[in-house]
């Protein structure tokens, strides 16, 4: 049933932005950008049930809810500047989304030095 | 058999949510950063997994992936470090008294060495944080008059007095009506010279007093 819903959302403004692009650009891009972040909204609401199987299965490998939570950290990081990336690109600017992609790339990577040094780690204690 | 079994199910659990992990990830160009990260989450929990279960300190130093078992609650560091701290200085105390009691005994024997005094106690004192000499009192029984009678129980018929040692240089409080010879000041002078020169002490350091 959402899946009808977001797929209304999206033709309507498809076919809106196309009539609006040809009359009033920067409209269709404002309209563009709504239309993505409602269907982003409304995804994330069933985000939870997700995580909350993800949790389940992490509690049953014993693994740890922070090392859990830092990877839906890195994926959220990256659904968002993905998402972000994407309206600039329809926006004409490149550029800025590159930078995003590039803001992300850091903040992933940052956040995944703990488990870099710990892979490391192990490694180097293997092998002396 | 069960340590395999339990082994094998941990892996495969860590393997299905690798895949459920995968299929949540975006389609653009951060899909192989993510997935790095993933990669060696994975790589970690297996390993973490594998020793835990081989009871191996290959991951020592890595924090803990795994959770603690149900029912364990974790000691605050405060706590630890406090406890840590306390046993430290009960021993650093204890090594203290030993020393000095130690040195109390050879100061004793040293001068037990001089025949014309009878040495019946001595005392050490030491420096709070560096343990070393402070202070060395020698307590002699004078000839001229008699030392005054055990007051303990256990002394009472021994007629040995007690011994008595402290870590600071706190004088044990003398009898000031004892008045030595001409030939036990000697003494004392020579056993004072005696100890502060085995121990590289100054003169002043050394006491020698008559009960």
């Amino acid at each position: 049933m959402d899946i009808l819903q977001i797929s209304g959302i999206a033709l309507t403004g498809a076919v809106l932005a196309m009539i609006l692009k040809y009359q009033k650009p920067p409209l269709a891009m404002l309209l563009s950008i709504f239309v993505g972040v409602t269907i982003f909204l409304l995804v994330l609401t069933k985000i939870g049930a997700i995580v909350d199987v993800l949790r389940q299965l992490a509690g049953q490998a014993n693994i740890s809810s922070i090392y859990l939570g830092t990877l839906l950290k890195i994926i959220g990081i990256a659904y968002i500047a993905d998402f972000i990336a994407q309206i600039c690109r329809d926006a004409d600017q490149g550029a800025i989304a590159m930078k995003v992609e590039l803001a992300a790339k850091v903040m992933v990577l940052v956040l995944a030095v703990p488990i870099v040094v710990a892979v490391l780690q192990a490694l180097l204690r293997l092998i002396s | 058999m069960d340590i395999l079994r339990q082994l094998i199910q941990t892996i495969v659990v860590i393997v299905v949510l690798a895949v459920f992990l995968e299929m949540l990830l975006p389609q653009g160009d951060m899909r192989r950063y993510v997935k790095m990260v993933m990669g060696l989450l994975i790589i970690v929990a297996v390993l973490q997994t594998v020793t835990g279960i081989m009871h191996s300190d290959l991951l020592r130093d890595i924090p803990d992936v795994t959770e603690a078992p149900s029912g364990y609650t974790p000691v605050p560091l405060e706590d630890i470090m406090a406890a840590g701290q306390s046993l430290t200085d009960a021993n650093r105390q204890e090594a203290a008294q030993q020393y000095s009691r130690g040195i109390a005994r050879q100061v004793m024997s040293l001068a037990a060495l001089n025949n014309d005094l009878q040495v019946v106690d001595a005392s050490v004192g030491l420096h709070e944080s560096t343990n070393e000499i402070s202070s060395i009192t020698v307590y002699c029984s004078s000839g001229a008059e008699q030392s005054p009678a055990p007051t303990t129980e256990d002394n009472a018929g021994s007629g040995i007095q007690p011994v008595i040692i402290s870590t600071n240089a706190k004088k044990i409080p003398d009898n000031t009506n004892v008045q030595p010879t001409a030939g036990e000041m000697q003494a004392a002078s020579d056993i004072t010279g005696l100890v502060a020169n085995f121990y590289n002490l100054q003169r002043e350091q050394v006491q020698v007093e008559f009960q």
